[in-house]
Order: structure tokens, then sequence, then C-alpha cells
């Protein structure tokens, strides 16, 4: 996990009052489905905002709505301080937005350079500007030698990166992506990734992304909201969501003997039957694995009754609690919630 | 309306690109007005009777009582069989083009990035009309200016001066058939937007031609023939109904509609 660029180390700190991005009570449905409950969140300057749930959690509508794609059927929201409930400032928002799309949408019979040309033409950008813009952005997504090659001809990966070249062009201040790294090989996945830390860190860009990749979502974001049917079930760094769910529950922790392994396990188990607060007792090789919910008090209990009847202990880890597990479980909860 | 130009450039790049599209579509008029310029000249070698016609009213069509066959053949070629063409055709380009362009851009998931893009909903409904109005008032006007050759030169064969482009034909060309693109346009949005591949959207679009076979064979059979008085009804009602269509057509055009209905 990155450390969190948190506002107060940022340039623009001042203006942290004023969020870039403003989520309040954002509601959508489309007929009888509620696609988005009482969304709310703040996305500030340079930060890159996670999105992360599963398929149908909301995470499209969202920014579809922070976009002005869709009216919201409650909240309000803005970007930019713009409001995008006021028809008058939705192609203002428009024009300083980019936004990476589910699917790339390339137009087959054009080749690079044209299809960039293009949507440079429509944010308004002289010729000049258009092509330098273009250049750039396809040399440093390695697509440059290929930029007279229709479109059609190119790979998934490569489709993706035009698509990314795309929601750059206009070198726009905030940048939504969604599912920026989806079907796309390791590889390429990777440059995309490379590329969004490299636009954050040197031109510090605010970027809202939507995934249902919690690797992607741990590596890139500075913050994370957990959303499934249509609300955000936790918010905050990946350390902030671990900790929030290790804390009064259970830990593992893993116990590392030199010898006698089956035996100690034995005088483990025999400490859990008399406190309820171990639990899970396992053995395999030299590791005794156990369970607890108050790591604090019974690891030294353990490590004195083991050390009392002749064991040597290499060594004590407590596993660290996965962000998928964090996920799983809040998943989880949220659904029997409803 | 500059964003929308944009549109119609990108749109025309495209079509140009795709062989089938640009032969397929754009070719039939010109070989269609060379054909007919051809049939028309074949009576010049000289007709001498005819017969079967006495259901068309030549009055109406502006011939004297004593009209000689060649008048009668060419006047028949040049206002009810030529007449009609000259609608089905450049509304089969405009709805092909259309349907494709609309169904297309729906297929190929196209349409989301351009909906980010800052144009108001107006350019981007004008951005996709406009191409396939353009090109199908192009290829309906290059047409009809062969077909004029051809048939200037057959009507002073039979009447001894040109009595081509008269005014039934004139209104046809810059009035009625305009109006006429434009639903065929209007008509092929909705039809795009209610099915999901182009082929499908093309083949429902193609049915706005089976209106106008009718009032062809209703031509030639005498039944309807289209003087200028006719033909200004007939464009008051096309624009009726290009209105109601318009109405609808745009009103399915706004951003979530694009991406949640079609
Ligand atoms: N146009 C629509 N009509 C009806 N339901 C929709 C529409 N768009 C999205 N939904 C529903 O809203 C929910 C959220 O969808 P979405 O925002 O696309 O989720 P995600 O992007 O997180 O996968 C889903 O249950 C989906 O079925
Ligand atoms: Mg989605």
């Amino acid at each position: 996990m990155r450390p969190n660029s948190a506002p107060d180390n940022h340039p623009d700190s001042g203006l942290n009052h004023n969020p870039v991005i403003a989520a309040y009570n954002l509601s959508k449905t489309f007929g009888q489905t509620a696609a988005l409950r009482d969304v709310s969140f703040e996305v500030h300057a340079g930060e890159i905002f996670g999105l992360l749930g599963p398929n149908g959690a909301g995470k499209t509508t969202t920014v579809r709505l922070l976009a002005c794609l869709y009216e919201p059927t409650g909240g309000s929201g803005k970007v930019l301080g713009l409001d995008i409930t006021d028809e008058d400032s939705t192609e203002r928002i428009r024009e300083r937005i980019g936004m990476l799309t589910e699917s790339p949408g390339l137009y087959d019979r054009l080749n690079a350079l044209e299809y960039l040309d293009f949507f440079g033409d429509l944010y308004g950008m002289p010729a000049a500007a258009r092509r330098a813009s273009a250049e750039r952005l396809l040399k440093m997504l390695g697509i440059w030698d290929r930029r007279t090659d229709r479109l059609a001809k190119y790979s998934k990966g490569m489709k993706q990166k035009i698509a990314v070249a795309r929601t750059l062009i206009h070198d726009p201040q905030v940048i939504f992506l969604d599912e920026p790294t989806s079907g796309l090989d390791p590889e390429s996945a990777k440059v995309v990734r490379d590329y969004v830390l490299e636009l954050k860190a040197e031109k510090q860009r605010t970027f809202v992304l939507c995934t249902h990749n919690l690797a992607e979502a741990e590596r890139l974001c500075d913050r994370i909201a957990l959303v499934n049917q249509g609300r955000i079930v936790a918010l905050g760094t990946a350390d902030e969501l671990r900790a929030r769910l290790a804390g009064g529950r259970e830990r593992l922790c893993k116990l590392h003997v030199r010898e006698r392994a089956a035996e100690l396990a034995e005088v483990v188990r025999g400490l859990a039957a008399g406190h309820g607060d171990i639990s899970g007792v396992e053995q395999a090789g030299d590791v005794i694995t156990y369970s607890t919910a108050d790591a604090e008090k019974m690891n030294p209990l353990i490590v004195e009754t083991v050390v009392k009847a002749g064991g040597h202990i290499v060594a004590l880890n407590e596993a660290e609690q996965s962000l998928e597990n964090v996920y799983l479980e809040l998943m989880h909860d949220s659904r029997e919630a409803d | 309306m500059r964003k929308a130009f944009v549109i119609v450039r990108r749109e025309l790049k495209e079509i140009f690109r795709d062989i089938n599209l640009a032969t397929g579509v754009l070719l039939p008029p010109f070989i269609l007005a060379g054909i007919f310029g051809f049939i028309l000249l074949d009576p010049l070698r000289g007709a001498k009777s005819m017969h079967g016609v006495e259901n068309i009213p030549w009055g109406a069509l502006g011939l004297p009582p004593a009209a000689t066959p060649e008048q009668m053949l060419v006047t028949m070629i040049i206002r009810v069989v030529a007449f009609p063409m000259f609608w089905i055709i450049p509304l089969a380009v405009t709805s092909i083009i259309a349907a494709d362009s609309f169904a297309g851009e729906k297929e190929r998931r196209t349409l989301e990035p351009l909906c980010v893009a800052p144009l108001s909903d107006r350019e981007l409904f004008m951005g996709k009309t406009l191409t396939s109005v353009i090109l199908g008032l192009a290829c309906s006007w290059a047409a009809f200016g062969i077909f004029t050759v051809f048939a200037r030169i057959g009507t002073t064969h039979a009447f001894g001066h040109p009595t081509f482009p008269d005014v039934t034909w004139l209104v046809s060309m810059f009035v009625f058939v305009p109006l006429l693109l434009f639903l065929g346009v209007s008509f092929a949005v909705l039809v795009s937007s209610r099915v999901s591949s182009y082929r499908s959207a093309q083949q429902i679009t193609a049915m706005l031609v089976i209106p106008i076979v009718a009032l062809m064979i209703g031509q030639t059979t005498g039944l309807m023939i289209m003087t200028s008085k006719a033909l200004f009804v007939a464009a008051a009602v096309v624009a009726v109904i290009d209105l109601a269509l318009y109405r609808l057509a745009t009103g399915l055009f706004r951003r979530e509609q694009i991406l949640t209905r079609w």
C-alpha cells in the first residue's frame, strides 16, 4: 500500500474545503431498479478515489451521474465546483473531464491519429494542439508506430490504450476510469496502471476509478469506497478498511516451533479448552495456527505455556488481515442487512 | 453547430472507407439516372403508336389532346415512370446510411464516448442526422443533373424545345425530396434505437419505400398522377409527419435515453 497522499501535504491544500468531486446522497432509479441509493463522498485534488464492488454494484451509474450522462433521481453532486444537476453547467463539466468508458467504443475505420484528432476537435482544441497531444499520448502508451493503422486491426490491449489516449486528449482535470484494465492482459494492464500513477504524480489530476479488482484498487487508490447493491458499505484507505475489520474480530496467528510441533499443538489445544478466546488450533509441519479475538492477551499466554512445556519458539506471526477478507465480509454483511 | 460538422466530417470519412457502403449505396442513383436517360432516348428512334395508356390523364400532365405517340411516351417516362424513382433512390440512400450510422454506433458502443464529449444534445442529433441527409440530397441532385441532360434532349426532339425540368420536377427535387429525406432519417433514428443490430435497422427502415412503390403503381395505372398541386399537398403531409417524427427522435436522442434505452 502506498502512503495516502492526504490533502494536507498537497500544494493546493488551501482549497481542500472545496472537493474536486462531491456526491451528496446521490440516488438513481431505473424503473423499479434502485441502481444507486444515497451515495455520498468527496474526492480531493490529486486523489485517486476508488469505487470497488462486484458487477451491478452501481459503479458505472455513479460515474455516469457525475459525468452528467444521467440525471439523478435524488441528491446532488458537484464536479470542479459546478452543479451536476444544473443544465447550464453540464457542458462546462464535460469540457473539463475525461471518461474512460466501460468498452473502448472505437471507430474501426479510422486510424489512431484520425480518431484522436476527431475527439480533440470535439473538445475545441486547435489542430496543432490536437496533433501534439495525440503524439505525446501515443508515444507514452507505446503505440506511436501504429498510428496510421486502422483501429479495426488493433488488439484488445491496444484498443484500450487508444481509449485511454482519447480520455486524456484534452488534458482533463478530472478523470473517470470505468474498469480500465478489465479484459486486458497483465502487461497491458500494468502499462495503464503505471500511466495513471504517473499522471497523478506529475499533473495532480483527480481520478475516480471503478473496479472490481481488489489488488488494483489497493495499488492505485488513495481511498476506496466499497460499493454493493447501490450503497457505499465502507469508505477509507486500504489500511483503514483493514483496521476497521480487524478491530474486535478474529485474527489468525502462526506459531513457528523448532520441533515436537504435534505435541506442542496439544498443549495449545489444552489452553484453548480453558479459554474461549482461542480457537481453531491446527498444526502443519512446524507451524501451529490458531485464531483469537484478543491477541494482546492470548499471545503472551500461549508463548509462556509453550516455553514451559519445553518448546523452542522460532517465530510468532499475526497473519495480516487481507483486504480481500475485508471485502468479502463487508459484502456479505451488507447483503444480510438488506 | 460547428461540432455537428466535426461529426459529419468523420462520418463521411468512414462511409467512403467502407467500399460496400460507398459503392452499394452511392452508385445506384447514378446508374438509375443513366438507365432512364437511355430509355428516354429510345423512343427518339420513332414511336409509332401507344397502347394501354388510356387510363393516364394526359391533360393533367400538360399534353395537348392531339399529342403524338412520341410526345406521349417521353412524357410518360419523365412524369410517370422516372418521377417516383427519384424519391425511392435518395430515400433508400439516406435511410440505409442513417440506419448504419445509428445502429452501427450502438452495435460498436461508440455512442458513450461521444456522449461524454462537450456537445449539446442538439449538436449530437444534428451531427448524426446531417450526414445521411447531405449524402441523400447530393446523390439525388447529381442524378437529377444527369437525367436533366437526357430529358432535355428527349423533350427537344419530341416537342421542338426542351420542356424539362418543369415546375413539378423542381418542386419534387427541391421541396419534396428534402422533406422526404428528413422523414427517412428520423424514422431510422427511431428504428435504430429499438433494435440492436444495424442489419435489422436497415431492413425495417427499408420498409419506408413501400408507400412510394404503392404510389408508383398508382401512377402507372393512372389512379394517382402527381401534378404540382398534388405534390404540394403531399409535401405538406410529409412535413407534418417530419415534425412529429423529429419530436419523437430528438426526445429519444437525449444522453440518458441513448445510454439506457438504446
Ligand atoms: N439502464 C438501466 N436500466 C435498468 N437497470 C439498470 C440500468 N443501468 C444499470 N442498471 C442496474 O443498476 C445496477 C447498477 O449497475 P451499474 O452501475 O452498471 O453497476 P456496475 O458498474 O457496478 O457493474 C445494476 O443492478 C444494473 O442492473
Ligand atoms: Mg460497470
